[in-house]
């Protein structure tokens, strides 16, 4: 046999190149570096709110004074001419510390977020690849129930099982997923079918690999790219229609009144104090607006870090 | 003025285009890629001039370069690129398309990257023709030409002689749209018999999906051919096709020298097209052209050791050959590519002074140059 | 005559084509349309035709990776044609395949090491970890690469490097028989050839028979023993490689022959040109499927489908006519 082939030059660049040059289409693009950075400014936030904020800090001033007031501003609303404390953004509808309920909020929002978009992948994942990889009737069956849920409304649906429901954390959750799941199924269904026409799964196939060996050991894992852009893009999107139910009052008791503070919550007691006193509003507002447009910049900056027409 | 170019394939040794010391890199993630290492070669009037090499050698690069088709990322870091004298490098955008558009013409391997896929082939054929008002004054003097040697052979029909003489009475050979159309769809479907597409009326008004491989590759030749180019470039034209269809591709393409003026630069890997219809070769590898012979010289006489090892290591389809010889390795990343010559570390050939010395091309024999140390330089 | 490994007994392959709302098939297309051929133990067998002309869909069949449509695969003497599900795994150990584009045919998530373990793992072929890794050492030095390589990802190698992992994995069974389905058209001419020794080397160490597809005539010349001509899903002659290069039978094999284009300008002659395009698998003429594009077609041709027959010992062509080329004349088989 001739030899020397192991002398061969093989292209260098290994699982550090590839990392390495994936930060750097990140970092060279500056709205993709703004969303990681607030991205992971939420999760920092979100993980360490707990500690940060005093457990106290949610007892509510029996005596309502809604203010804004430090060295920049000061701010009362009519009625009230004493303001006890300097607060940064100013007391939320109870008088409590805006920015430390803000603070508050995020895991709240975050965590219902991050659960319903896991479910959805997950979901996805078992349906969507079952789907392209059945294929047939199955493939069918599955594909018509994901139309029946994309021919209704998913704000209108979620309100409706609320209302049947009840209003709980857990029905809020499950009322978002069932809107979301079929476009995860859609998703990964499209990756699968497109993934396993690919020569190595022939290969795979000629050598005795089971469906299941095949289809989870390789094509879900060579699937998966899209699938992590969609769910980054998701999380601003969740959290904005969670906080948009919130809003509408469909939440329970203690949260939609903003007792426990959630960004929603928040923002809609604020709304009746929107001329006399709009940084109620305007804050939570923008803290809803600042975190999904975080997540957005960031998964928009993955898709093009993934895309394979960047990569060779 | 450039299209009626009367050309006397007698002018053997007249240079068409030159290249000489073209470097080309490209940016990439993993760094620099020097493409081209200084590309020196010449191309004469009429002739089929094969440029072979293996893939990443550059021989598409520098087609490219040719045609002003390099993308963005790429850098003509030095270099000429003389078309009849004038430096194509050195022009400004707008002359360089206009010089580009009619006297470099390309055919690329695979058809449909240039062929619209929405508009019959024939219209795309003949809107080269009318959209140029170059073309214009040669429309209308071919057709005179046409019906002159209809006249003399059988007569014309009364509607032809009107014909004649209303084109004749062109003074200022400003043609109307209607009779433009016309003209540029006669002298479409005379360069689709030209490359001998069958039932050209009937092919005209198809769409590309409906043609075979074969045939969308003579329609490119013809498109490439209506602009009358001086310079063809034909990349990997008959790589996709199947063996009996490229045998009627390089036929057609054989009967065509003489017929047309144009010089063809034939892209190729396959050193079996190269030895069928080219007159002239130019071998590169990994950037650099190694070695330029006429094909006969560089079949019998191949000097340089890639250009051996090459030869050596094609299955011949005539004979049986025992023992398939390769060159050890692969071809180098060019990124990082080897010191001096950049074949040494495959070469069975190499001495000391190949890693540190960059080989000239030296003319050892009429005609016949090599990059390589064992030549001198 | 030796043992034949493989037999396919007049094998067909058809695709539906489905269209409309409610799917109704309208028409087949036709990718291997009563196909024979046999591939003897030790040997190599190699199938040539144009694009199209169904060789690709014939190795797949012929290793049960679709379902035939008709006809009889026999493997060793044993009925492989409707074997299904776990009866087929078996046969997967002894029976493997090499693609044309190893990059496409490796999972680029896979290192060398676990695309090399992974076929012993399903078929149970290595007790414990350290047997599998001796395995895979064995296997890359097999193929002529570094035990050091066996920790990279595919896109870290070139392309000769690939294939030669994508023989190895083929390997990491011990099959009997490998489809080779144009295993260096996506290759380098300089490093083709460091393929095609290794895998004529394996084939001499470890007894292994071939179905070599490829259209590149050149390359069938030099490593097969017979070979099968293929034209719209037929195999139109068989023979010994020698006897079909030097006296091809079959007027589709002689044209095929004649527009290989000869790497040496001193045999420069006009390329023989056979005219028009291969017809579409889904509109196959009558009578002889060649007929339309053959020189020498009768009126007898486009009627009579003609059968397989013996012109020379070990040379079969599906001809009505045994055609001296030189001189043009036919006598009727």
């Amino acid at each position: 046999m001739e030899s020397k082939a192991g002398a061969e030059e093989a292209p260098k660049s290994g699982a550090m190149a590839d990392l390495r040059y994936s930060l750097h289409l990140m970092s060279r693009n500056k709205l993709v570096l703004a969303g990681s950075v607030l991205a992971a400014g939420t999760i920092l936030v979100a993980l360490l709110a707990h500690v940060i904020v005093p457990a106290s800090a949610t007892v509510d001033d029996r005596a309502i004074r809604i203010c804004w007031n430090n060295s920049l501003i000061n701010w009362h609303i009519p009625s009230i001419n004493v303001c006890p404390r300097p607060l940064p953004l100013g007391t939320d509808a109870y008088g409590r510390n805006l920015l430390l309920m803000i603070i508050l909020a995020v895991p709240l929002d975050l965590s219902i977020a991050l659960e319903i978009v896991a479910s959805a992948v997950v979901i996805g994942l078992v349906f969507g690849s079952i789907a392209g990889y059945a294929g047939g009737i199955v493939d069918e069956a599955i594909l018509r129930v994901t139309d029946i849920f994309f021919a209704v409304p998913g704000i209108l649906l979620a309100i409706v099982l609320m209302t049947v429901l009840g209003r709980t954390i857990p029905n809020l959750t499950l009322a978002v997923l069932i809107t979301w799941w079929p476009l995860y199924v859609r998703l990964i269904r499209s990756q699968v079918l497109s993934e396993k026409e690919r020569p190595y799964v022939e290969a795979l196939r000629a050598m005795g690999a089971g469906r299941f060996r095949i289809l989870f050991r390789h094509v879900v894992p060579n699937s998966i790219y899209p699938l992590i852009v969609q769910s980054t893009l998701d999380i601003g999107s969740v959290i904005l229609t969670v906080s948009t139910l919130v809003f509408l009052g469909f939440a329970p008791s203690n949260i939609a009144t903003g007792q426990t503070p959630e960004l929603g919550s928040l923002t809609s007691q604020g709304s009746q104090y929107i001329f006399s006193a709009p940084w109620l509003i305007i804050f939570p507002g923008l803290t809803i607006l600042i975190i999904s447009l975080g997540f957005n910049l960031l998964g928009d900056g993955l898709r093009d870090v993934f895309d394979p027409r960047l990569r060779r | 003025m450039t299209s009626q170019a009367s050309v006397q394939r007698g002018s053997d040794h007249e240079v068409v285009l030159e290249v000489k010391g073209l470097k080309v890199s490209f940016h990439t993630y993993l760094g620099e890629v020097k493409a081209l290492d200084g590309v020196d070669f010449e191309v004469k009037r009429g002739e089929v001039l094969g440029l072979v090499g293996e893939s990443g050698c550059g021989k598409t690069v520098t087609a490219l370069a040719i045609g002003g088709l390099l993308s963005d990322n790429a850098k003509v870091e030095a270099g000429q690129i003389l078309l009849e004298g004038k430096d194509l490098l050195k022009e400004t955008k707008d002359e360089l398309r206009q010089t580009r558009l009619r006297e470099v013409s390309f055919v690329f391997q695979d058809p449909m990257t240039f062929i619209n896929p929405v508009l019959s082939v024939g219209s795309q054929i003949a809107e080269i023709l009318e959209s140029d008002k170059g073309f214009q004054a040669e429309l209308v003097e071919y057709r005179i030409a046409e019906l002159a040697r209809a006249e003399s052979k059988a007569g014309l029909t009364p509607a032809e002689v009107e014909e004649k003489r209303s084109l004749e009475g062109l003074k200022d050979k400003k043609l109307s749209k209607r009779s433009l159309r016309r003209l540029a769809k006669l002298r479409t479907l005379d360069y689709m018999r030209t490359v001998r597409l069958p039932d050209p009326e009937r092919v005209y008004n198809m769409y590309p999906f409906e043609l075979s491989g074969g045939m969308r590759q003579r329609v490119m030749i013809a498109m490439a051919l209506v602009r009358r180019p001086k310079v063809l470039l034909a990349d990997e034209i008959t790589t996709a096709l199947d063996v009996t269809v490229q045998a009627q591709v390089l036929r057609l393409l054989a009967d065509l020298r003489g017929k047309i003026d144009a010089s063809v630069v034939l892209i190729t890997h396959d050193l079996g097209v190269v030895s069928e219809i080219c007159d002239r070769v130019v071998v590169m590898y990994a950037g650099n052209v190694v070695e330029i012979a006429d094909v006969e010289e560089l079949f019998a006489n191949p000097m340089h050791p890639y250009t051996q090892g090459l030869l050596a290591s094609i299955p011949r389809p005539d004979v049986f050959t025992k023992e398939i010889k390769s060159i050890s390795g692969s071809v180098p990343n060019l990124i990082s590519p080897p010191s001096g010559c950049r074949f040494h570390p495959r070469c069975p050939k190499r001495f000391e002074r190949c890693p540190l010395v960059k080989p000239p091309l030296i003319e050892v024999e009429p005609g016949h140059r090599v990059a390589c140390l064992l030549y001198g330089g | 005559m030796a043992e034949a490994l493989l037999q396919v007994q007049d094998l067909y392959k058809w695709y539906p084509i489905k269209g409309g709302l409610l799917g109704r098939t309208n028409g087949f297309v036709k990718a291997v349309d009563g196909a024979t051929l046999s591939a003897e133990k030790g040997e190599t067998l190699g199938v040539v035709g144009e694009s199209g002309c169904g060789k690709t869909t014939l190795g797949r069949t012929a290793l049960r990776l679709t379902q035939p449509t008709k006809g009889q695969i026999l493997f060793d003497g044993q009925d492989i044609t409707s074997l299904k599900g776990r009866k087929l795994k078996p046969l997967r150990r002894r029976m493997q395949i090499v693609f044309q584009d190893p990059y496409a045919s490796l999972d680029p998530r896979q290192t060398v090491r676990s695309a090399l373990t992974e076929p012993m793992r399903i078929h149970g072929l290595a007790k414990g970890r350290a047997e599998a890794e001796r395995k895979a050492l064995d296997l890359i030095s097999k193929v002529g690469l570094n035990p050091d390589h066996l920790a990279r990802y595919p896109h870290e190698f070139s392309g000769g490097q690939r294939q030669r992992i994508a023989v190895a994995r083929a390997l990491a069974v011990s099959p009997d028989f490998i489809v080779l389905d144009e295993p260096t058209s996506s290759l380098d001419v300089s490093v083709q050839s460091q393929i095609l020794s290794l895998l004529k080397a394996l084939q001499k160490d470890l007894d292994l028979t071939y179905m070599f597809i490829s259209h590149n005539l050149a390359v069938v010349r030099q490593v097969c023993n017979r070979i099968a001509v293929m034209y719209l899903g037929r195999v139109v002659e068989m023979a010994e490689t020698e006897s079909l290069f030097r006296s091809p039978k079959h007027p589709y094999t002689k044209a095929l022959l004649a527009s290989v284009p000869i790497p040496d300008p001193k045999k420069r002659t006009e390329l023989a040109v056979l005219e028009g395009d291969v017809p579409s698998p889904v509109n196959i003429p009558p009578g002889c499927r060649f007929r339309p594009r053959c020189e020498f077609a009768t009126g007898r041709c486009a009627e009579v489908s003609p059968p397989m027959k013996e012109v020379r010992p070990g040379q079969r062509i599906e001809c009505l006519y045994d055609i001296d080329f030189a001189t043009r004349k036919k006598t009727e088989l």
